[in-house]
């Protein structure tokens, strides 16, 4: 979830929100906007993602969906059905 | 490059019209003498250095230089125009068969790169640009029919799996992962290891897990298996087909693990 939220921002956000970086604020923001549970923990969520691959560490605290992250959002996540 | 043959062709052809038009049986001008070593020059030393094709495009350019070759020596003395007029014709047909062959290559060159390479190609150039080099490099160097040495595809695949589990997981992060535990003679974690410890921290099944380990393993094996037989084995040339093969199938294995550790779709 924290690269599609990651992808969203640096794709589809609107202008001002626009930006290739993510951090827990956003994590905060964007999982209860989509109505997502909130992780117990969102700043280890972030780490637990760059450790899987998807993501690059720009500073302490922020983060960037790399070339992986956006295949595994842009390729590899299920679709949504026509209608859904 | 095939401009350049062309230019060869229409620079050839103006020679023999010239020879033509001189209207004697035997050519005794030092100008157009001189004309026909010039033309001989200006194949050996500015156009064949450009000229890159397979084994067999390359061969029969062969006939082309042994007619050019020909020319240079009737040049030496008053030949025949009719000699002349032969040895130019075949020249030229071989060039124009060659020039044929060629411009139709680059198309068919590139659809031997998959889809699939080419995302990989493309992910790699992003987050481990000298990865990318080496993949791109075997990928290309596998098109070939023939080579002294299939040893450079074979590590290039080795080393662009490498760095990529190099890059996601670094070898400090891997040994302090849970249950983790030096195999017997390593000096740090196997590219199994680091596949599976990449696959767990995406919350991978175990099942899951077992295909792109087990090719990474097979890498592992293979590649230091197929470098030592080339030491090992007396007549490398005769064994270059089976090293091919050998190579292919190293590819097949780096492809599904590079697949699933990008996130690449098959």
């Amino acid at each position: 979830m924290a690269t599609v939220v990651a992808y969203y921002l640096s794709e589809f956000a609107p202008e001002e929100d626009r930006r290739n970086s993510i951090t827990v604020e956003d994590v905060q923001k964007y999982f209860k906007q989509a109505k997502f549970n909130l992780p117990a923990k969102p700043a280890q969520l972030l780490v637990d993602t760059k450790g899987a691959g998807y993501f690059d560490s720009i500073v302490r605290g922020e983060y960037k969906l790399n070339s992986v992250g956006y295949n595994l959002v842009a390729h590899s996540m299920p679709t949504a059905k026509p209608g859904k | 490059m095939s401009s350049t043959v062309r230019e060869f062709i229409g620079e050839l052809d103006n020679v023999r019209v010239a020879i033509t038009g001189a209207g004697v049986a035997q050519l005794s001008s030092q100008v157009l003498r001189g004309r026909v070593q010039r033309l001989v020059d200006t194949y050996f030393t500015s156009v064949r250095p450009g000229i890159v094709g397979n084994e067999t495009q390359l061969e029969a350019l062969r006939e082309a230089e042994t007619g050019l070759q020909e020319l240079l020596s009737l040049s030496h003395g008053r030949s025949l125009v009719s000699k002349y007029k032969r040895v130019l014709k075949t020249v030229r047909e071989t060039l124009v068969a060659f020039d044929g062959v060629v411009t139709a290559q680059p198309a068919s060159q590139t659809n031997k790169v998959s889809d699939v390479d080419k995302t990989i190609i493309a992910t790699l150039t992003n987050l481990v640009p000298s990865a990318a080099l080496s993949y791109c490099q075997a990928i290309t160097d596998l098109q070939a029919e023939h080579r002294f040495s299939w040893r450079g595809p074979a590590t290039d695949l080795r080393e662009a799996l490498r760095e990529t589990l190099d890059h996601l997981a670094p070898d400090v992060e891997v040994a302090k992962g849970d249950g983790f535990k030096l195999e017997a003679d390593a000096k740090g974690p196997t590219m199994k290891q680091k596949v599976r410890h990449i696959l767990r921290k995406r919350g991978v099944s175990k099942t899951l897990t077992s295909a792109p380990e087990s090719a990474a393993e097979s890498v592992e094996a293979a590649i230091g298996g197929f470098v030592r037989s080339v030491y090992t084995r007396s007549n490398v040339s005769t064994h270059t087909p089976t090293d091919k093969s050998e190579v292919l199938r190293v590819r097949d294995w780096v492809r599904v693990s590079l697949c699933e550790l990008l996130e690449i779709p098959t």
